[in-house]
């Protein structure tokens, strides 16, 4: 093969290799150009497979009563004790992932559909509509987030779904409003008019230039609230509304250890370092999507 | 000015009373019938009516909610609790002051430990410093409230024991709630100052005010920090929110009788009238609050006070976007 041939294709191989700016490919090559955020990707994602796996692997089981380990201290057996009904607090833990996990995962999902939903109606329609959805958003961010989410609880009742439900329609506004400003600020934008020059259709400036650019920021948003929505949803469970016991959610957890932190404070401390770890985590990734998505947001 | 405070006050009353008919409506479908709250299971069906009468609870849901409103507005009344038979207006009026100085003391810790940090931090942008603070708020912005209460707990009450670890007796009592309350609020504050600073930094008015040799202090507190105090402050406002939040959860664990300790109390008895008042109360501060901070911009946004002082209204260009829109 002739040299420049040889050189032209090695160029379009280096092209290929650099995905598009803002394209899924292009996120995920800044997330492992970042130490932390692939740490806390890995981490995440080895929650979710132990949670799956862990009743397989691990020698003790999560909800297995054993009166001979009550408040058993770490230990080879139990590397993270024993609470107060001897059962081990890692298969526990691991196995309890899934519930903060998914909450946050499926919360944010609801509030962020039912958000754009509403903030895309209000924005393209404005008027009458407009005015009445905002008005009716602006009562429902009167109140602080997890207020809100503890209110709607009590009228739900507990349990894992109905935690999903109060999260999720607590986190509506956030990103109804967002959505809306999002339209508002792109509808008057110059590559929008361009668009209405070449004489695109509204429907393709609506599906090709406008939701692709509004919907950027508001990645960034849904990745950061997930944080946010595990750290409430352990707050739920914590003051009782949440994920009910004996089920291994972590904020339950916390909630029955806070009994015995006097004598037996290892109860205590591994539930907590987890939340935090996977709330972390999810911080992080945000943090590196935003980057990514969004350079002029960058810290 | 006066103009723009009274049309931001005149603009809260449809919110207040939208936020009582969205929480007298939810309360309205919990299931589950009052009448067998206050009077126990063994009521015979007659006692029941009796009371159901009495507390006009078989009044169809609009007649319900405008007697609410009425009582609510006009009154300043939040009903009876179901279990106690106490006024919980008055319930909620005593346990305010706990709930207040909790809120207010750790955003008020917050602003103060964490705007001097994100100025640190934008001043010495990606320096190891600035990293590793950053981090570390980081870690804070994740830290679970109730978790790191049980810790700060866990440290001060029970092993070094230099302070109490529930009640509220005096001013020791509530160190350990608002230091484990506004962890979270001191690490987001910083984030949040540095990149604001970060943003203004980089502006051509502050590269004119180097040129013309103004000394670094005054560029960054004469210059940026006040452009740059406006997302702070729109933050901290709903940053109180969040702590307003978080005292329901912080009281429950340090055992303060404030409003959020009611609330969760009122949630597990059913008690259905008190959880009522307690959300409306909370969320008329957190609305009062957030009236107060959008008063704060009149004062620090010189585009509002522009909008509303005499004629200098045409020099706010067309196209500029409106402060308060």
């Amino acid at each position: 093969m002739p040299k420049e041939a040889m050189q032209k294709k090695n160029k379009n191989k280096k092209l290929k290799q650099m995905a598009r700016a803002g394209s899924a490919r292009y996120v995920w090559q800044r997330i492992c150009q970042n130490p932390l955020a692939l740490a806390s990707v890995i981490i995440i994602s080895l929650m979710i497979v132990l949670s799956i796996i862990s009743p397989f692997i691990l020698k003790c089981e999560y909800s297995k009563i054993s009166m001979q380990d009550m408040y058993a201290l770490p230990s080879l057996a139990h590397p993270f004790g024993c609470d107060e009904l001897g059962r081990d607090i890692l298969s526990r833990i691991l196995y309890g992932a899934r519930f903060t996990l998914a909450v946050g995962f499926l919360s944010v999902f609801m509030s962020a559909t039912l958000g754009i939903a509403l903030g895309s109606v209000a924005g393209y329609f404005g008027g009458v509509v407009d005015q009445v959805i905002m008005r009716f958003l602006d009562v429902m961010a009167a109140f602080p987030q997890l207020l809100l989410a503890i209110a709607i609880s009590a009228v739900l009742g507990t349990g894992f779904d109905k935690c999903i439900y109060a999260l999720g329609i607590a986190g509506i506004p956030h990103f109804a409003r967002m959505m809306r400003a999002n339209i508002l600020t792109l509808r008057n934008q110059e590559f929008v008019e361009a668009a209405i020059s070449i004489k695109c259709s509204k429907w393709r400036i609506i599906v090709h230039h406008v939701i692709p650019n509004a919907f950027a920021p508001l990645i960034v948003e849904i990745s950061m609230s997930i944080a946010g929505a595990g750290l409430a949803a352990s707050s739920l469970s914590f003051i009782g509304l949440g994920v009910q016991p004996p089920a291994p959610e972590w904020g339950a957890m916390l909630a029955s250890a806070r009994n015995y932190i006097r004598l037996y404070p290892h109860m205590i401390m591994f539930p907590g370092i987890f939340i935090m770890l996977s709330v972390l985590s999810f911080n992080l990734i945000g943090d590196a999507i935003r980057d990514a998505l969004d350079p002029k947001l960058k810290d | 000015m006066s103009k723009y405070i009274l049309k931001r006050i005149l603009l809260m009353i449809p919110i207040l009373v939208g936020v009582a008919i969205l929480i007298f409506t939810l309360m309205f479908f919990v299931p589950g019938d009052p009448v067998e709250i206050i009077l126990g299971s063994s009521a015979t069906q007659a006692q029941v009516e009796t009371v159901r009468e009495q507390l006009g609870l078989n009044q169809p849901y609009i007649i319900r909610l405008g007697s609410f409103l009425q009582q609510l507005f006009l009154h300043g009344s939040f009903g009876n609790s179901y279990v106690q038979g106490t006024d919980v207006g008055a319930e909620l009026l005593t346990r305010f002051p706990r709930t207040l100085i909790l809120a207010l003391f750790s955003i008020l810790l917050s602003m103060v430990v964490g705007i001097p940090l994100g100025i640190r931090a934008a001043t010495h942008a990606n320096s190891a410093e600035d990293r590793i603070s950053m981090f570390v708020s980081m870690i804070g912005v994740s830290m679970p409230n109730f978790w790191l209460a049980l810790m700060l707990v866990l440290l001060f009450a029970l092993k070094l024991g230099i302070l109490p670890s529930s009640g509220d007796k005096g001013f020791e009592y509530y160190i350990l709630p608002i230091l484990a309350n506004a962890l979270g609020g001191i690490a987001g504050v910083a984030r949040l100052t540095r990149s604001s600073m970060l943003e203004v930094i980089r502006a051509d008015y502050v590269s004119t005010a180097r040129a013309k040799g103004v000394s670094e202090h005054d560029v960054i507190y004469k210059h940026a920090l006040p452009n740059a105090m406006i997302p702070i402050i729109t933050m901290c406002g709903g940053r109180f929110g969040g702590q307003l939040g978080g005292t329901v959860v912080i009281e429950t664990v340090f055992s303060i009788p404030g409003i959020g300790a009611y609330l969760i109390n009122s949630i597990n008895n059913r008690d259905y009238n008190a959880v009522q008042g307690s959300v409306l109360y909370i969320a008329f501060t957190f609305s009062v609050v957030m009236l107060l901070v959008d008063l704060i911009y009149a004062f620090i946004d010189p585009r509002i006070k522009a909008q509303y002082e005499g004629h200098s209204k045409k020099r706010i260009k067309r196209g500029e976007v409106k402060a308060d829109a």
